[in-house]
This record gives structure tokens, C-alpha cells and sequence, in this order.
């Protein structure tokens, strides 16, 4: 608590609270622009975190993420296209609000259930980060192997799609990964004699061409143009007391399925707003209005993304694994300062840990007066042409990569790392896994490796770490019902048979 | 699923290769058990065996009767166009990547921004050509005036 305490200091003497705000804006932009996700808001900004110290860059980043979880529901409010997946919910009572005239009360309503799920996802952020890295504080190299796999495992099950796509996806970021020198004897690996390529595959230029660059290829090769915003839309209505009273449960359930999703890996902002949106519903005194504008159903949902923001926050600083495409991102930015998040970090240097959470509280803070502000400069964007945006996000995105290390060779990285994520696109391979197994491959071989030196190649040193069976019991069962599942969902896929 | 299958494939075909130059990897004499090419090889294994795992799936499926075939994005309804277009933006990405050491950044930047608006059929006006300047200036800005990164003067050496 004193760090804590300590941490609120940060806010005079460092960057945080300009990189807080400035983070917000950025996601607020970014998460209006249909088609840009949070993850690719934030992997835009991964260059310009080079030029900051540590605490700033990852405040920056990290306010990205919640800025642009309440950016998403902008367009979906307006033009009936959500800025984020995990928007699509607001999408159906908000848009129809805005057809009622009430878009402006939409608005507010997405803004202030905003800021309720933010604070309770921080909230949990803040009680639950402690404990757990203490907790792994007790690892050793055979339960961080076993924790990489069940990280691994978990999030190639629960992605979209086949389970085998999943697996595929894990093991090409795996496979990434052993690009470069060894971690234990220093032997090169698929270097081909390039000294680029020695100290291994850049996560950061991965991360940036397989979210930012595959949506540009994707953009432009889709015919069909976003909707212009039509009307004087632009006048934000924060919901009066009578109606925040209304709210109140809307928000509470949002934000409880937010949390819990949250902490599931992989469950996602998506899944969390359509749960709170359901059971808003059922819950509701209002149940005739759901689908025809109610307020409760612009609320829901929202409350339930952003608190999933800040709880998706846990995994990442107490073990080291993100759960999201946007805490991957995350992780990319503790990454370029020379971080590793997880129990070390926290224990050794709590202050960058503190000094997020507080930036965190202040972006929320400042989420009320940026939304204000931004509104009409998001409608601004939205009515762009969309082959502008995407020539500019294309040239943000290859000088950002450039500016790295003055490398022409990283813009080529970059390319073929997009060309890449579009045909993983095609083919329906899910995209976290691989990032996830090009964060976690080094931790996984090296801890492996280290294992069964310590035990002179003995594989049942594995067997006498009670935490690594169980996180090795815990992939197991994961793969398997996943497997289960996916014979017996496909079995129901098949159209019925044609009367006779 | 025909999609999955063609994965399947391109998944098996890319695993024996892996394999294969997983194999060449050499050892060390620090080493420890494993090897370097342990867990390469491993993985090629793993690889391998959840492609045929993919493709017997399918062709299981198949035989069983015929599936939904799964929603796809609007751009990938037609995939052969789509593969076509963004290999246009790729060639146009790869020239700038080309270019940018000896053109110079505003230069081959304004001509990235002019050629990608072209590419998406915006007309090429007095208009767009002024921002494709004025976008290569503010983002020549932002990166080396303001945040201080080297970006290459090229020809205009002299000039910056």
C-alpha cells in the first residue's frame, strides 16, 4: 500500500499523467476507427515508446488499451459499425437510440458505463497483481515450462475457430522463436549466415505487421466504404441522476462479467459484453426495450469491456503471459525498456508496476473530459475516406518500424510479417497464439532446458514440482475437452438433411 | 474446408522442411542433452503430426456429408482478387523500403502516400497531392524533429 502510495509521487515528477492522457485520446481515435482494433492502436504507438523512459511508455500503452475499449463504441453508436469487436454489443440498443435521436444519450451512457467498468477492472487490478506474483515468486524452471505450456495450451484452445488451427497457430510462433542463437549453448539457429537475424525475430516488428499491416491489406482489398456519420451528432449527454439510478444494475452486472471474463484467458472483451448484455436483459425491469433502444443495453456491455481491460491486465504482470492481442502488445512495450512483467519485476522494481496502476486511475479520470473533447474529432475521422487512413496508417506503420533501429531491413520484417497475418487471415489461424508462442518460446525451451540439466536429463524432475503437474495436469485436461468439443460441435455443423 | 485442408498441407509440407533444417543444426560441445536442435525438431514433429491430424479431419468430414463452410471477411469472398490487390500494396511497400535509404524519407514518403491513394483509386488532384506532401512533412516531424530518430535525408542531404 505505501508503494502504492509512493507510486501517486510518480505522477508529478515523471511523464505519467500527459502519457496517460495522451494514450486515452490515441485510443479513443484509434478504437472509433472501424476496422482499427486496440491491439493495432497500440502497436502503432510501439516505436514512439523508444524515445520514453519505462514508466511513461508503458502508462502510454496501457491507456491506449482503455481509451480505445470506449472508442469502439462511438461508430458502432453512429454509424452502426462497431470501432471494436468487443463494441458489437453497444450496437444494438445504441444505434438504435441514435435513430431515435437520442445518440448524444447513447453516448453518454457508453461513458459513463466506461468509466464504472474501468475503475472496477483497476480496482481488481490493483488487489489481485500483488498476491498472485508472490505467489509465483515459488517457481522454479520446471513450473515456469509447465506455466509456458499451459499459457500456450489455454489460449490455443479457447481461439476462435479449430482447436488444430489453434495448435498450428502456437507452434509457428514457437518455431519464430527458435530463430536466433540458442539460450543455452549459443549455437545459431535458421540464421542462414544473416548477422540480422542472430539475436532472433523482433517480437515488436512481428506484432506490428501481423496486426497492423494484414488489417491494411485487408482494408484495401474490401471493396465496400465505412458509412459517414450524418447529422449533428456530436453533442455528448452524460446521463442525468435519475438515469444513472436506472443504470446502476446494468453497470454492476457488467462489470462483475467483465471481471470474470477477464480473468479467463482468452475469454476476451467480445464474449464479456455479450454475456453482460444477456443478463442485463434478463435482469432488467425494462426487458421490452432490449433491441429497441433501452439504455441498459448500451450500458451493459460496455461496463463489461472495459472492466475486462483491466483485469486482462493480471495475467500479464503476475506471470509474464498475456491473455489478449492487446496485452501482448503490452508486453511488447515492457519488452523494448529491457522488462520482463511477471513476480520478478514486481518484486525487484514495483515502482514501474505502481506507477501504471496509478497512470491507469488518471487515464480513467481522464477518460470524462478526453470522450468531451474527442467527439467530434472521432467524427471528423470516421467520415474520412478510408484509402486516406489507410495510405497514413501505412506510413506510421513502416516509419515507426524503421525508426526502431534505422533498420531497412526491419521494414522488411515488418512486410512479410503482414503478408503473413493476411494469409493467417485467410485461412482462419488465430492470431495470439502466435504471439504468444514468439513471447513465450524463449521461456519454454529455456526453462525446459534448463530443467533437465539441473536433474542430468532426467525427464521426471517435472513429476516432483507439485505446481508444474498440476499446470501440466491443467493442459492436458484443456487440449482434451477442446478436442471432445470440437468432434461433437462439428458433428452439429451439418446442415439439415432436405425434407422428402 | 477445402481451405482447411490446403492449410493442412501447407502445414505438412512446411514441417518436413523444418525438420529437415532443424536436423542440420549443429551441436555444441557446452550443450547440454536436449541440443539446440532438440526442441526444433520437436516442434517439426508436433507441427507435422497436427497437420495430418487437420486434413484427416476434414476428409473425415467430408465423407461424412457435406458442411457449412465457415463466414468469411467481405475480402476474403474473393480471395484470388484480394491476393491480387494487396500484392499491389506490397510492391508498392517494397519499393519504398527500396527507395527510402537513397531517395530520402519526405521524398519516398509523399510518393508512398501519392501511390497507395492512387492505388485505392482516389483521383490524383492538386488536393491529394498536397496532403501526400504535407503528410510526409508532418510525419518527418513527428519522427525526427520531435522525437529525435534519424531518418534518412537521402538527396536532400544537402538541403536538411
Amino acid at each position: 500500500m505505501d508503494a502504492l502510495l509512493q507510486s501517486f509521487g510518480l505522477l508529478t515528477s515523471t511523464l505519467i499523467v500527459p502519457m496517460a492522457i495522451l494514450g486515452m485520446v490515441w485510443g479513443i481515435f484509434g478504437g472509433a476507427l472501424p476496422g482499427i482494433s486496440p491491439s493495432i492502436t497500440m502497436a502503432l504507438l510501439l516505436p514512439f515508446t523508444y524515445t520514453l523512459d519505462p514508466i511513461p511508455a508503458i502508462v502510454l500503452l496501457a491507456a491506449t488499451y482503455v481509451g480505445a475499449e470506449y472508442g469502439g463504441s462511438v461508430p458502432a453508436i453512429l454509424i452502426r459499425t462497431p470501432g471494436t469487436n468487443a463494441a458489437a454489443a453497444t450496437l444494438i440498443d445504441g444505434y438504435e437510440m441514435k435513430k431515435q435521436g437520442k445518440a448524444g444519450e447513447a453516448l453518454g451512457i457508453s461513458l459513463y458505463a466506461s468509466t464504472i467498468g474501468n475503475f472496477a477492472g483497476i480496482l481488481c487490478l490493483i488487489l489481485f497483481t500483488a498476491p498472485l506474483s508472490q505467489l509465483a515468486l515459488q517457481f522454479r524452471p520446471t513450473t515456469y515450462f509447465a506455466l509456458g505450456l499451459l499459457g500456450l495450451s489455454v489460449i490455443a484452445t479457447v481461439s476462435e475457430g479449430l482447436l488444430t488451427k489453434g495448435v498450428l497457430a502456437a507452434l509457428i510462433g514457437l518455431m519464430i522463436a527458435t530463430v536466433g542463437t540458442d539460450p543455452v549453448s549459443g549455437v545459431a539457429r535458421f540464421t542462414y549466415g544473416s548477422a540480422d537475424l542472430l539475436s532472433g525475430v523482433p517480437i515488436i516488428l512481428v506484432m506490428v505487421g501481423l496486426f497492423a499491416v494484414s488489417e491494411v491489406l485487408e482494408q484495401v482489398a474490401t471493396k465496400s466504404q465505412w458509412d459517414a456519420v450524418k447529422g449533428n451528432a456530436s453533442r455528448l449527454k452524460f446521463p442525468n441522476w435519475a438515469m444513472q439510478k436506472r443504470l446502476w444494475l446494468s453497470n454492476l452486472i457488467g462489470s462483475g462479467i467483465g471481471i470474470f471474463c477477464g480473468i479467463m484467458p482468452g475469454a476476451g472483451g467480445t464474449v464479456a459484453s455479450f454475456m453482460a448484455y444477456n443478463e442485463a436483459k434478463r435482469f432488467s425491469r425494462h426487458k421490452e426495450e432490449f433491441g429497441k433502444g433501452s439504455p441498459e443495453g448500451v450500458a451493459a456491455p460496455e461496463a463489461a469491456n472495459n472492466a475486462d481491460a483491466g483485469v486482462g491486465l493480471i495475467p500479464l504482470l503476475s506471470f509474464g503471459i498475456p491473455a489478449s492481442n492487446s496485452t501482448a502488445i503490452l508486453l511488447g512495450g515492457f519488452l523494448i525498456h529491457g522488462l520482463i512483467p511477471g513476480p520478478v519485476l514486481f518484486d525487484r522494481d514495483p515502482t514501474i508496476l505502481y506507477g501504471l496502476f496509478s497512470g491507469l486511475i488518471v487515464a480513467s479520470i481522464a477518460l470524462i473530459p478526453a470522450a468531451y473533447l474527442t467527439l467530434s474529432v472521432c467524427v471528423w475521422l470516421v467520415n474520412r475516406p478510408k484509402p486516406y487512413l489507410m495510405a497514413f496508417i501505412l506510413a506510421l506503420v513502416l516509419t515507426g518500424a524503421f525508426s526502431i533501429n534505422n533498420s531497412v531491413f526491419d521494414l522488411g520484417i515488418v512486410l512479410a510479417a503482414g503478408v503473413f497475418g493476411l494469409g493467417m487471415r485467410y485461412f482462419g489461424l488465430p492470431m495470439l497464439p502466435v504471439i504468444l508462442g514468439l513471447v513465450l518460446g524463449y521461456m519454454i525451451e529455456a526453462n525446459y532446458r534448463r530443467s533437465l540439466v539441473i536433474s542430468g536429463g532426467d525427464h521426471t524432475i517435472f513429476l516432483e514440482d507439485p505446481i508444474a503437474v498440476v499446470f501440466l495436469a491443467l493442459s492436458v485436461v484443456f487440449l482434451g475437452i477442446s478436442l471432445v468439443q470440437e468432434f461433437r460441435t462439428r458433428r452439429t455443423d451439418r446442415p439439415a438433411p432436405p425434407a422428402t | 474446408m477445402t481451405r482447411d485442408i490446403a492449410l493442412g498441407v501447407i502445414a505438412l509440407v512446411f514441417s518436413v522442411f523444418y525438420v529437415t533444417e532443424a536436423s542440420k543444426i549443429s551441436r555444441s560441445a557446452l550443450g547440454d542433452a536436449v541440443g539446440a536442435g532438440g526442441v526444433p525438431m520437436t516442434l517439426g514433429w508436433i507441427m507435422g503430426g497436427a497437420a495430418i491430424l487437420l486434413i484427416a479431419h476434414q476428409l473425415w468430414m467430408r465423407r461424412a456429408g457435406p458442411l457449412i463452410e465457415a463466414k468469411v471477411t467481405e475480402a476474403f469472398e474473393t480471395p484470388g482478387r484480394t491476393a491480387l490487390v494487396a500484392g499491389g500494396v506490397v510492391l508498392i511497400a517494397a519499393l519504398y523500403i527500396a527507395a527510402v535509404r537513397w531517395l530520402g524519407y519526405l521524398p519516398s514518403t509523399a510518393l508512398l502516400l501519392a501511390a497507395m491513394f492512387l492505388y485505392q483509386r482516389v483521383p490524383l488532384t492538386w488536393r491529394t497531392a498536397v496532403v501526400a506532401i504535407a503528410g510526409s512533412f508532418a510525419l518527418w516531424l513527428l519522427f525526427d524533429a520531435f522525437l529525435g530518430i534519424n531518418l534518412p535525408n537521402g538527396l536532400l542531404s544537402g538541403l536538411i
